[in-house]
Formats: structure tokens, sequence, C-alpha cells
């Protein structure tokens, strides 16, 4: 069991961490307006904004060979590290002009120009190579399909290691809880509503510490009944847990709805009480109702011993 | 009438569909108003004497089964019989003929079983058998626009007991959980134990009260 848990948590830390890289990439580039990336193949030109009140830094993918502005009067360029330069216009009615960029694998040609505002210009440009990017997403993929398959291999293995374990767990829990407690207790609080549909409390099965209290619903209005809710309540709180229930209906219990009585049948269900030690001796309600509440049946002095 | 009654509830018991009738475990307490005619006999008359009565029962109920009950019902009944012609005479007293009227008081306590063919709509049949007190009356005879004393009738009130069977058919109708109401006519038949016969038909209406007891 330890071991499957630790599968389903690495899932889960596996699937958060790659939707986190897959989201990383273009959330950097929204971050800001005035940041972008550029693909490039093998080259190409790019306008780009440029402002006095701020340095325009372009990144490249590798090595800049060669860089080369039309204007060096009006533009201020500056390499920072051997893949990087800064770009600054020194008028701000600077004419457009060209630069002329080279690194080992990509040429691009790039026209400055004057941003009308400061919020227009950009502040980095980052040049990737399209080629790489793209092999980088196809790795990305590749391995998050890998590691999808092995752990979905591995959950296989977990699913049918439950499968055969499962029931194994759940007859050592059931013989525990029958070495503590096992009784059967007759009930026989009954109730009925002005529809016509009588609820009896029949017995109390108890298994260890807890009850399973089983009731029949005898419908005898001319409509369905469709159980929607059971409740065991010791005052205002409502100790139901899972509620089964059975009948001869054919209709299909539908959204919502626990179970159907035809008119003029009968079902049959139990509610589970865990822990039901708390409530010995106690006199409960067991209410069942329909949607909204309707229909509602209220069988009162309902007690467990 | 008693066989009628019997045949009815066999073809009651044979007739009721499986899971339809009455409410298995509940109890019920009933409030009754009679109206009956009478049919009495009387030793001064070989003709029975008739008249009306009004009284009122109470019923409690148990059923075991959804389709029918046992019950236990107490009636009181109050009523004047009239005779055409009778026939009195005290010991040294000449005989004398003539019309009369005999007041009746009758307490019957009976128990029996009531099938209930429905659901909120609820044809009953009740059947049941017991024991009536009747206190009968001085005849009250008139003899030529004379009305005649206890000394010349040789006659004063008397005290009798009889087994009685009754036979019900109504029809009840469940208002909710708790209150349904009814009406029923009926007849009972009484058989003297030491005196004379009586017979009545009766309707009733009631209102009673149904809970599951605990």
């Amino acid at each position: 069991m330890k071991s499957a848990r630790a599968v389903v948590v690495s899932l889960v830390a596996f699937a958060t961490l790659t939707a986190v890289l897959l989201q990383s990439r273009p959330l950097a580039a929204q971050e800001s307006a005035q940041a972008r990336t550029i693909l490039v193949d093998e080259g190409g030109s790019y306008e780009i904004m440029v402002h006095p009140d701020y340095v325009t830094v372009l990144y490249l993918p590798d090595k800049i060979q060669k860089a080369l502005a039309s204007d060096t009067t009006s533009y201020e360029v500056k390499p920072i590290g051997a893949t990087s330069l800064a770009i600054r216009p020194l008028k701000a009615d600077a004419k457009p002009a060209s630069l002329a960029l080279a690194t080992d694998t990509i040429k691009v040609s790039v026209v400055l120009r004057i941003a009308p505002t400061r919020d227009q210009a950009m502040t980095q440009v980052t040049f990737k190579r399209a080629d790489v990017e793209a092999e980088v997403e196809r790795r990305i993929a590749a391995g998050v399909a890998a590691r999808t398959a092995e752990l979905e291999a591995k959950i296989a293995t977990m699913q049918k290691t439950m499968d055969a374990e499962l029931p194994k767990v759940a007859d050592g829990l059931i013989a525990s809880r029958l070495l503590q407690r096992r009784e059967v207790r007759k009930l026989g609080s009954i109730e009925r509503n002005d529809d016509n549909v009588v609820v009896e409390a029949t017995e109390v099965i108890y298994l260890g510490e807890d009850a399973y209290v089983v009731f029949r619903i005898e419908n005898r209005n001319k409509a369905p009944y469709r159980l929607a809710s059971v409740q065991i309540k010791d005052g205002s709180a409502d100790h139901a847990g899972v509620v089964r229930f059975v009948s001869d209906a054919a209709e299909a219990a539908g959204a919502g709805v626990i179970g159907v009585v035809r008119a003029g049948g009968q079902g049959q269900g139990i509610v589970v009480v865990r822990r039901s030690g708390d409530l010995l001796g106690k006199r409960l309600d067991l209410v069942v109702a329909e949607p909204q509440g309707r229909g509602k049946v209220t069988v009162d002095r309902v007690v467990l011993r | 009438m008693t066989r009628c009654a019997a045949a009815l509830a066999v073809v009651a018991v044979v007739a009721v569909p499986s899971g339809a009738g009455a409410d298995r475990r509940e109890a019920s307490v009933h409030a009754h108003v009679l109206g009956a005619f009478l049919s009495v006999g009387d030793t001064a008359s070989r003709r029975a004497g008739t008249g009306p009565a009004a009284g009122i029962a109470a019923r409690a109920s148990f059923a075991t089964r959804n389709s029918y009950q046992y019950d236990l019902a107490v009636s009181l009944l109050a009523g004047r019989a009239s005779f055409d012609e009778g026939t009195f005479g005290a010991p040294g007293q000449p005989s004398r003929t003539g019309p009369f009227t005999v007041a009746t008081q009758a307490v019957r306590l009976d128990g029996g079983v009531t099938f209930r063919l429905g659901v909120r709509w609820i044809p009953t049949l009740r059947l049941a058998a017991g024991l009536q007190g009747r206190h009968r009356g001085a005849p009250v005879v008139t003899v030529g626009g004379v009305l005649l004393s206890s000394a010349q009738t040789g006659r004063t009130a008397d005290f009798q007991l009889d087994a009685v069977g009754v036979a019900d058919l109504g029809l009840d109708y469940r208002v909710g959980r708790r209150l349904v109401i009814g009406a029923a006519a009926g007849a009972s038949y009484a058989v003297p134990l030491g005196g004379e016969s009586s017979r009545t038909l009766e309707v009733t209406a009631h209102a009673a009260y149904y809970w599951y007891p605990r």
C-alpha cells in the first residue's frame, strides 16, 4: 500500500512539474508587453521599437560574430558579453536605422524605430533558433510521453495488485470486526407519511464498532417513491454513512436518487452508522426523503443497544 | 345476516390483493355516533316491536397484517320499540290488550376483525361477537286511551343479557397519516340468554386516530 501511495504521489508531482515546465516558457514571453521572443530559422528581418528612455537588450542564441549599425550617431549599440547587445537611441527624433547581426548560426537584420511612447518600446528581445526550440520541445514531449507510459504501467501493475489485495484487506477487516462484535438486533420502529409511504427500521447488524441499520420502504402511494436521502439523526447531527438500497422497481435510479420504490412496491436498504458506540441507548431518528425533501418520513425512537 | 356476513368476509379475504389492504402494526382508537333501527321481541306480543335508537361507541384496534385488524368496541344505544298489540295481565287482574312501547338501553361489548381493503379509500368489513346487556323499561300500555299501571300490566323494568353478533360494511378515508374518517352500515343480532331476541340495523359515522405503538 505504501508503494502504491508513493507512485501516486510521484505521478502527481511529475504531472505538476510537467505542467509548470510547459507553461513556463509562454508565461515568460508574456510577462511584459515590452519583452519579445523571436524564433529564427536561419535569418530574417525584424522591426524593433526602441525609445531614448529605455535600453533595449538583444539576446542571441550564440556568440555574435558581427554587428553593424547603419546610424551610429543616432543609436548607441554596445555588446554585453558575447551573446547580447544593448541598444539605446541617442535622439528622440532619430530616424529608423538598421542593425545587421550575424552569429555562428543565424543572420538577422533588425530595423530600429523610435516608439511614439516609451511604453511601446521593447526592453528585451530574445532571438532563438526555431529548430533548436523545436528539438527541445520534441525532447520534452518525448520525455513526458516516456515518463507517462512508465507511470501508466506502474498504475496498471498497482491496480492489479490492489484488485488482488483489496478483497484480502476487506476480509481481514471484516474478520477483525466480527471478533470485536457480531450481533443482530430487532428494531421494529415504523412510521408513515401522509402519502402512505411506510418506512420501518427492521433490524440493526453490529459489526465491530459499526452498525448497519436495515430499513424497509413500503410504497402504498400511487406514484413511485424516489429515495434521495437517508439520515440517522441524533438531534441535528447526521450519523448516516454509506447507504445501499434495492427494490423490485424497473425504473433506474437517476441522478441524485439512491433507489426507486414503485407504486405498491417495496424496497430494502441499509445505512451504515460508523462508530455506533457513541450512539448506543440514544433515541435516533431515521429520516428518508425524496429529492428536495419531499415525501419525508421520520421514523423516531430508533434505539441502538 | 350472519351467514351473509361470513360469506362476504371470505370473499373479502380472497379478493384482497397481495400488498394492498390496511396497515400492519398500526393501532387506532375510534369514536362513533350511531343511528339504529330496533327490532325487539316481547312476551306480550307475537310480533316484534320496532323503533329508532341512537348511541355512541368507541373502538380500539391493532393490525398484525396489512389486510385486517383486530378490534374491540363498546357501544351504548338507547331507543324505544313500539308494538302494535300486546296482552298484559297481572295475577288477579283481567287481561288487557292494546298497543304498547318499551324503552331499551343497551350496552354492547364486542370484539372482532375488521378487513380493510384499501389505502387512501378503505372499504371495510367488520365481523364481531360479544355480549350485550339490555335494560328494558316497563311497558307503556294504552288501552282505550288509558295508560295502564305496572300493577295492571304485571310488568316492571328488567335487565337481560344477550350474546350478540355484529357485521358492518363501511368506507373509510385516510385524511393523513394519523386521521381516518368513515361511515358504515351494519346489523346486530342478539341471541337472548333467557329473554327476548333483539336485532338492530345501524349506521355509524366515525373518526379515528391511528398511530404506531412502540
